[in-house]
Formats: structure tokens, sequence, C-alpha cells
């Protein structure tokens, strides 16, 4: 924590002026992009998880929903985007389960915005953005509280048409842990049907890096998200996927990871070992412009 | 061709297609050959899959060069009637068949399954769902399932084109005569057609240079000419033709979304307006003179047309996502940029026209060169059903039909968006032609075939919807032999299937020469030689009962033609059992057709770029297209010239949204020259028909193209 309050509070009111101007400059772009050009597009999903996983962290072990509303404005190659992504907790749960809302409780338990900027080209894009976590745990619950709030920096590139259609995120906090965080992911189809409803069905592997998040040993209110920098998880996935009309699309799949950070390692009861593996099932329905 | 997987097509409700066979002939009072010509337009409305392309098939939006049948009746003093049908389809169904035999045997037109031979010209701008096998309804389009109205409207149309044959039966003199056709079509399986044992001799002679490909075919395009009694000028007229010549209907491109007779469109409409020309009939909306053009042993004859003119295909990606960080992917297929698929369409076009318009000339100089004479050619008829599910092993061929793995990649003309697909990109799942889509083992029936998914798979999915029977016949008609086959016959395999037959039938009696048609009177998929199989290519994969399958055909057609008889027919009593699939309403069913107090209306025109658009209201969703007359006119404003309607090469038709409860159309046209033109609406009171002519074309001279 900083010693100096008054500073602190200074910092705090100056990030709080820096996003309220890039979220409203990102508005604006959005709006006379798309007023000017006509390409604006909305996107909703709908998803149920088993557990909320981020970056390898389990942040709950219970059912969650998660929705996600987003839109776009695009002129040629280039566009900006901003959305909102939240968590619900359906289950109160007990004290062996992991959560983020707090023991007992059920409810919102994090809401985050986004706004971005992309530039496609031939066989992918690039794009950039700025990601807000907000929190609403009790920590005396042990949820996850206002005080974990932060903010990232965020940079992707996203290979469509090439083999295994790698991915690649690159993650900056700016706020909480001032660290950078590297995940990439590759999918390879293996199934697709081709007349429609179009199935298909996928496996995807993943792997997350922490280059400078891990907490500092030494310091007892570091609020750091991994143990170690290194290796915090490898993840592997089979995803099912059917278009239900132009406009919908359900999927379902399982996810299993391997756990090697010790933040990514779910204790195996109260009390027990932390275990190296964790595994669950996932369905997201989203609704999105019709496919070309 | 049919695609990918004809997986997932569930059995459905049981389908019994019983034959309906012709009665005796009853000896008629003229001791003259007499022949009558029908058309009917099957044109269907939007919204049917273009068939015969696999998932690349579209949704149709309208229509460019309308569909017919077109028939040919033929008649013996005797009585003895011949009905020669072809439908510009991408397939017939056994289940068409069939059905338009049992109605005109129920009209007493005495035209029974075994005297109707109907065929395809195999365009892949027609419609399908119409099939009592329930794999086709499910797989050869990217529109699934069956249609029970449809099919039964292409019933009715085409039994009316027969029937119309039959009450246009007239004194009649005809003449066979064959020419050869270079340069536009090609061989495109060369290497499975090299496998051949003897190496297959070259049919006719070649220009000198034609490379390999071109110079393999079978270039004969056979041609009878029918002349019919004018009552009014007291002489014979010419008044149409039956012609078979061997070419896919592939010219347009996968990315097609109308409706479209294809090159074969072309060539008859070319005849029939050299006809009209020649009979002085003027040039109006439907020609008089009839021509039917009949697909020859096309299975692995491809129209040649450049590479520009097929499409990429729609490839597996993830999509954009709206949606930033933390956004799933999702996957879905990728239709290649609107750009390109102009470019590709367009191309198709242009191909497609030049195929067209060569063959087209090529058929009106044959039909100038003969010269009808009288006498009274033999009409003969022989016919059977194979049964296939129950007597494969008596008959030499495999118990279980299977499709390769080869048929999923699709052919040359149209590959589909799993051609030469890879397990995690890496391993190949055998969709290409030779290859991996060989089994090495040679073991079982099928031999080389490396069986789509699998043998138990495939037995317990897609086998009980493919066909169990095949309709086979064959019809002499003077000196020349037609065999019906119902499936795409590759040209070695037609050469054999013919030589059968010649050495089989009547000797002495004056046949000079027999000719496979493809695509009559069911549908098998292909059929190939047991040395073409072998290579495991597109026709070979879709060979369904193994390497016997074309032997089978030949052992068959010659026993038909030995017993060329008035009792020809054999194994009469085999009923056909289907499983079409639940009817699934593919085409809107009409609520209420528009009653005539709706007139049609015009709504616009206008010039954009080199373009004409036009725009009008007219029918109800699902209605069909009037046959009589066109949806719409141009005519050039100065001098009133009709130069075009909405059954043109070059005019693009599209139901493109509604107007209350009617459909709004769209025409599009690229006038060949900067002018005035008008557009007329034919169907609609005076107000409501015309608009101002609007100026429009290229501004430099020289084509619409």
């Amino acid at each position: 924590m900083d010693a100096d309050p008054v500073r602190s509070r200074l910092d705090a009111e100056t990030r709080m002026r820096f996003r309220r101007s890039l979220v409203s400059a990102h508005a604006a772009a959005l709006l006379l992009i798309g007023t000017a050009h006509g390409q604006v597009r909305g996107e909703a999903q709908l998803g149920v998880t088993g557990r909320y996983v981020w970056r390898g962290v389990t942040r709950t072990s219970k059912i969650s929903l998660q929705p996600e509303l987003a839109a776009s404005a695009a002129h040629r190659s280039l566009g900006v985007a901003a959305g909102v992504w939240s968590n619900f907790e359906l289950e109160r749960g007990g004290a062996d389960q992991r959560t983020a809302l707090g023991v007992g409780r059920s409810g919102l338990a994090e809401r985050d915005y986004w706004i971005g900027a992309w530039y496609a080209f031939d066989g992918g894009d690039v794009s950039a953005g700025f990601i807000r976590y907000n929190f609403l745990g009790v920590p005396a619950l042990g949820g996850i509280g206002a005080s974990r709030n932060t903010s990232e920096l965020y940079a992707t590139i996203d290979l469509r048409d090439v083999f295994l259609a790698p991915r690649v995120d690159f993650y900056v906090d700016v706020g909480r842990i001032d660290g950078c965080y590297l995940a990439g992911s590759v999918t390879a189809p293996f199934l697709a049907w081709p007349f429609p409803p179009t199935f298909s069905l996928f496996a995807d592997a993943s792997l997350g890096l922490n280059i400078s998040q891990a907490r500092d040993p030494s310091d007892p209110f570091d609020r750091a998200d991994f143990d170690d920098t290194g290796i915090t998880h490898a993840r592997l996935g089979i995803r099912a996927m059917r278009s239900l009309s132009p406009w919908l699309t359900l999927s379902a799949g399982y996810r299993v990871q391997l756990n090697f950070d010790e933040a990514t390692k779910d204790r195996i009861g109260p009390t027990g070992p932390r275990g190296g593996i964790s595994g669950w099932g996932h369905v997201q329905l989203a609704l999105h412009p019709a496919d070309s | 061709m049919l695609g990918a997987a004809q997986l997932l097509a569930c059995q459905g409700p049981e389908m019994r297609l019983t034959p309906a066979l012709s009665p005796d002939p009853r000896p008629v009072p003229s001791d003259s050959l007499m022949a009558g010509f029908g058309r009917a337009d099957i044109t269907p409305p939007p919204g049917i899959g273009l068939t015969g392309n696999g998932p690349e098939g579209r949704k149709a939006a309208g229509y460019r060069l309308r569909l017919y049948a077109r028939a040919l009746v033929l008649q013996e003093p005797s009585g003895r009637r011949l009905a020669l049908v072809v439908a510009d389809l991408p397939h017939v169904s056994a289940l068409l068949h069939r059905r338009v035999a049992e109605l005109l045997l129920r009209d007493g037109t005495g035209i029974g399954t075994d005297r109707l031979l109907l065929s395809a010209t195999h365009t892949h701008a027609g419609p399908g769902h119409h099939y009592e096998a329930g794999a086709y309804n499910a797989s050869a389009s990217e529109v699934s399932g069956y249609d029970a109205v449809l099919a039964d409207s292409l019933v009715h149309r085409i039994a009316r084109a027969v029937r119309v044959a039959t009450e246009d039966l007239r004194n009649a003199r005809m003449a066979w005569g064959t020419t050869h056709v270079w340069g536009i079509s090609r061989v495109r399986s060369l290497p499975a057609r090299e496998r051949n044992l003897p190496r297959p001799a070259v049919i006719g002679t070649p220009p000198p240079g034609l490379p390999p490909a071109l110079a393999a075919i079978d270039p004969r395009l056979t041609l009878l000419r029918v002349d019919l009694w004018d009552p009014a000028a007291a002489e014979y007229r010419p008044a149409g033709a039956f012609s078979v010549f061997a070419v896919h209907g592939t010219g347009n491109a996968t990315e097609n979304d109308l409706l479209d007779a294809d090159i074969h469109g072309l060539v008859e409409r070319g005849l029939e307006r050299h006809i009209d020309a020649r009979n002085h009939a003027g040039q109006g909306f439907r020609p008089r003179a009839v021509h039917l053009f009949a697909n020859g042993s096309e299975g692995d004859i491809s129209p040649s047309v450049p590479a520009s003119s097929r499409c990429d295909l729609p490839r597996l990606a993830p999509h954009r996502a709206v949606g930033g960080p933390f956004a799933e992917r999702r996957w879905g297929w990728h239709r290649a940029a609107p750009n390109h698929v102009r470019d590709c369409v367009g191309a198709a076009r242009r191909a497609t026209v030049l195929v067209g318009d060569s063959l087209a000339a090529a058929a009106i100089a044959l039909f100038d060169r003969l010269a009808p004479a009288r006498g009274q050619p033999l009409l003969r008829r022989a016919y059977t059903t194979l049964d296939l599910a129950e007597r494969a092993e008596s008959l030499g061929v495999c118990e279980t039909p299977f499709n390769g793995t080869s048929t999923a990649g699709g052919a040359p003309d149209a590959r589909t968006r799993v051609y030469r697909w890879r397990l995690f990109g890496l391993f190949s799942a055998g969709f290409e032609e030779g290859g991996t889509a060989v089994n090495r083992e040679h073991d079982g029936c099928h031999g080389a075939k490396r069986i789509l998914l699998g043998p138990g798979l495939q037995s317990l999915l897609v086998s009980p919807d493919l066909p169990g029977y095949a309709q086979v016949s064959v019809f002499r008609v003077g000196s020349v032999l037609l065999v019906g086959i119902p499936a795409e016959v590759t040209t070695e395999a037609a050469q054999r299937i013919e030589r059968a037959v010649l050495a089989a039938a009547p000797r002495n009696e004056g046949i000079k020469e027999a000719r496979v048609i493809s695509l009559a009177n069911g549908f098998l998929q292909y059929l190939t030689t047991a040395e073409e199989y072998s290579a495991q290519f597109y026709e070979g994969g879709s060979t369904l009962y193994g390497p016997g399958s074309a032997a089978l055909m030949a052992r068959t057609a010659g026993a038909l033609a030995a017993r060329l008889d008035e009792s020809g027919v054999t194994m009469p009593g085999v009923t056909i059992v289907g499983h079409p699939g639940d009817d699934e309403s593919i085409i809107p069913r009409p609520g209420r057709v528009a009653d005539s107090t709706e007139s049609d209306r015009l709504e616009g025109v206008e010039c954009r770029g080199d373009t004409l658009l036009a725009h009008w209201v007219h029918g109800v969703p699902g209605q069909w297209l009037e046959e009589a007359r066109p949806q719409i006119e141009i005519r050039e404003d100065v001098s009133d010239t009709l130069v075009a309607w909405d059954d043109h090469p070059w005019v693009e038709v599209r139901a493109v949204g509604r107007r209350g409860h009617r459909v709004r159309w769209e025409a599009r046209w690229v006038p060949p020259r900067h002018a005035g033109y008008r557009v007329v609406l034919p169907g609609a009171s005076d107000s409501l028909a015309r608009a101002d002519a609007v100026r429009c074309g290229p501004r430099i001279s020289g084509s619409a193209l």
C-alpha cells in the first residue's frame, strides 16, 4: 500500500480522469465512425460456466453466469469497440468453495468494462485497449472486494487464417499491480459439418506466462495475482459449436487445466493439499451479426 | 456433384413407388410416323437449394434462364409411343419418373414407366428436394430437405409437357446425324481414365495440338431432326430436335445464387430460335420450336472454363469478434469476399455463354445439314428395374452402397469446402482425389474405395437413404439406340455400355449408333469402369455399388437391347421403396395467390453505372412463374424493339423483399450499348406497367460482358 495517503488520492484522481477521458473519447469515436459509415455491430454473449477461471486462477468454483455486451464501429480496416462483461455467482456455496462474492452469497461478483481499437489485415488483426476490473465481493466472507479493483492495458494479435489460428494476448496492469502477463492459445477444428445449421468440434490449448505480476514475499500487503513468475498454467479444451441461426450460436465445452503457479491451484477440501489439475464445463449462447 | 457427407439423413416415412407399365398399344389411323413436341416451365420460386454442388450449392434468390421440361413423343402407326423428356434439372429422381408415368397413364397417353425416358440436363443451378432417396434431399445443397409440394409440382409440370406433346402429334419426318465438337469440354479425371485397359481409343479425330484432356472426350453431338406436317403451309416444316452431348452442367460458379439452365439452356434456346427464324415464326418470349438437349456420358466431362470462373471456397476460421478480450472465439465458415465472388461469377457467366453458344452453333449447323426423309423408323423399348438392395450378389455388385472419401472433396468443377481437409491440419482425411482416398488394402467388396466415415458408420447413417434400385432402359428410335442410365456415366464406361448394346441388338436392322443418356429415370450418382474406380477420383468414390457397377450396367443394357421387341419389358414388378424424409416446405406455401385486383406494379427503373435496374411487385412468396409471358420486357425507347426479358443470359432477376404480402423483384441487366430503354410489365395494367425511359449501358463501345 502507498505510504502517502495524499499522493495516493491524487494518483487515484488522475487515473480516474484519465479513464473517463479515454472512455468518453472512445464512445465519441464509436458514435462518429458508426454514424458515418453505418458499420455499427453489436454482440451479446451469455455464458454459464462450472467455475470462473481467470488466467489460470479460480475466482469461483461455483456455477457462474457470465453475460457480455459489446459494440463496435468500423471504417475499412480500422475499428473501435467497447463492452461490458459481468460475472454472477449463481450458488451460495460453502466454505470449501472458492468465491469472488463471499461465502453464503450469490449475485453479481464482478463487472468489467473494456474499450479498444483494432486493425484488420489479411489473415488476422491486431487490437489494443483498456480494461477496468471492478469486484463486488465481501473480503470478510472470503470474497474479492473493491480493494482488488484494477485496470489493464492489453494488446492482442489474432492470426485467424494461419495454421492453428494462434492468438497472443499481452496485458499490462496499470492499477493495483503494475506488471505484465502474456497468454497464448491455438485452436484446431477437427470436425466441421458444412451444411446449415453448421456444427463443429474444436480442440484448443492455451498457456499463461506471468512476466512481472508475482507477489513480493517480503510485502504482506502485496495483492498481486500470482506467486511466481513463469508459466502459470496450461490448458486443454474441447468445444462443440452449433449455429442455431445465422445470428445465434451455441457452444459447449470442457477444459482441463494443469496448474503450475500456486495461485492457480485449488485446495482440495478446506485444509487439503492444492490440486495440480482442475477441470470444468461451460456453455455459451452468442447473439451476433449474421455470419458471412 | 453431391458433396461432403450425406450424414444425418435419418430415415423418415417410407415411400413406395410402384411401376406403372404401359398398356398394349392401340393402332392409330395413320400410316406415317407421328411426332409431337411439348414444353412446360419448371422454374420453382426462390428459396430452394441450387443442387449438385453439395454444401456449396447456394439458396436460390431468383433466376436467369428459366428452367423447362421439354418433351418429344413419337408414335408408330401401331400406336406404339415413346416419350423422350429432358428437364432442366440437376438430376431426375425415380420419384419424378414413376409419378410422371403414373399421371400419363391416368391421362390415357399410353406412356408408362417403360415408355418414358426422363433425363436431366444436369444444370447445377436447379432444384433438388424431390428425391425418394433421402440422402440427396439432405446433402445436395446448403438447403436441406424433401419438399412434397415441389416434387408434386415438378411431376405435374413434366407430365403436362408430355401431354402437350401427345396433343401435338402430327405426321413427321426425321433424320439422325452426328457431328464432333472439340475444344469446349475436357476430361476432368484424366489419370483415372488413363488406367483403363486396353487404353481407350480416341473417339474421332481431335484437331492437332489439342491438350490431352480436351482430346480424350467423346466429341459426338448426335441429333435427331424432326420436321412436322404443317397443315396451314401444307408441307413439312422443321419443328424441333432431340440431341445428345456429354458435358457437365457446371458452367456457373458455385457462388451463383440464381436458378439457371446453364450451358444446356443456351444450346436449347440457340437451336430453337434458329428453327423459329427459319420458319419466320418471330422471336417471342417462348420459342415455338423445341430442342431437347440430353446429357451423354458426362460423368468425367467438364465444360472447358477458365480457373478464374471457380470461386474460392468457404474456409473455417474464427470470426473477428465484436467482443474484446473476454469474448470466446466464435468459429464459422467464411465465404469469399464479395468482390471476388462478383469476379468469379462473372467469369463463369462469360465462359458459360461461350461454351453454350459454341455448342448451339454446332447443333444448328448439324440440324441444317440433315434432310428428314419419308419412312417409318422403328420405335422399340426395353426396360427393367434392378433390385440392387436385394440382389446385389447375384448382380455382381456390392451389397451396401457407400460413398468414398473422395466424394466429400468434390470434383474439379466444384470443390467443396472440406477438399483436402486435414485433421488438426496434419493428417489427411482422404477428402481428395486419389492419394489418401485410396484404400491401399483393397479389402472387401468396395476394393480401392476408402469409405467415408468408415463402413460401420456410413452403413448406419447414410446407406439406408441411398438408392437400392436402378431403372435402365433402351429405346430404339430408328437407327439409334438410346440407353438410359440413372447415373453419371464416364466416357469409357459409356463406351463399354454402348459396345455391349450394339453387340446384343438385333443384327441387320439398320442400327448405326448407340448413345448413353446419363441421369435418366433416377439418380445413383456415378458410374465408372473398374479401372477408373481403382484410382478413386471423385467419380470412383461416388460409384456407390463398387467396381462391378459399370459392368452390371453394360450387361443389363446389352440384355435389354437383345429384347428390343414388343415384349421388351423385363422384371417389371419391382416396387421402389424410398425414404425421402419429412416434408420440409422448402418453398413457401402461398397463403393465397395474388388476385386479379392486385395488379403487378413497376416501382422504378434506374441506371447505376452500366447496369439497368428495375424494381417491381409481382405475385406472392411460393408462387410459380407464369409460363406464357415474361415478368418484364425491356424495349429500346426509340425503336420500341424488344431487346431482353426475364429469360435471358444477361438478365438477372431476384426476389429482393416484400411489399405487404407480395414479392418485390429486381432485375439487373447490362445493355450491350448506351441507349434509352424502357421497362414494361406485361402482367400489369397500363398505368402501373410502365416507367419513363432511362439511358443506360457502357459508354465505351464494346460488349455488355
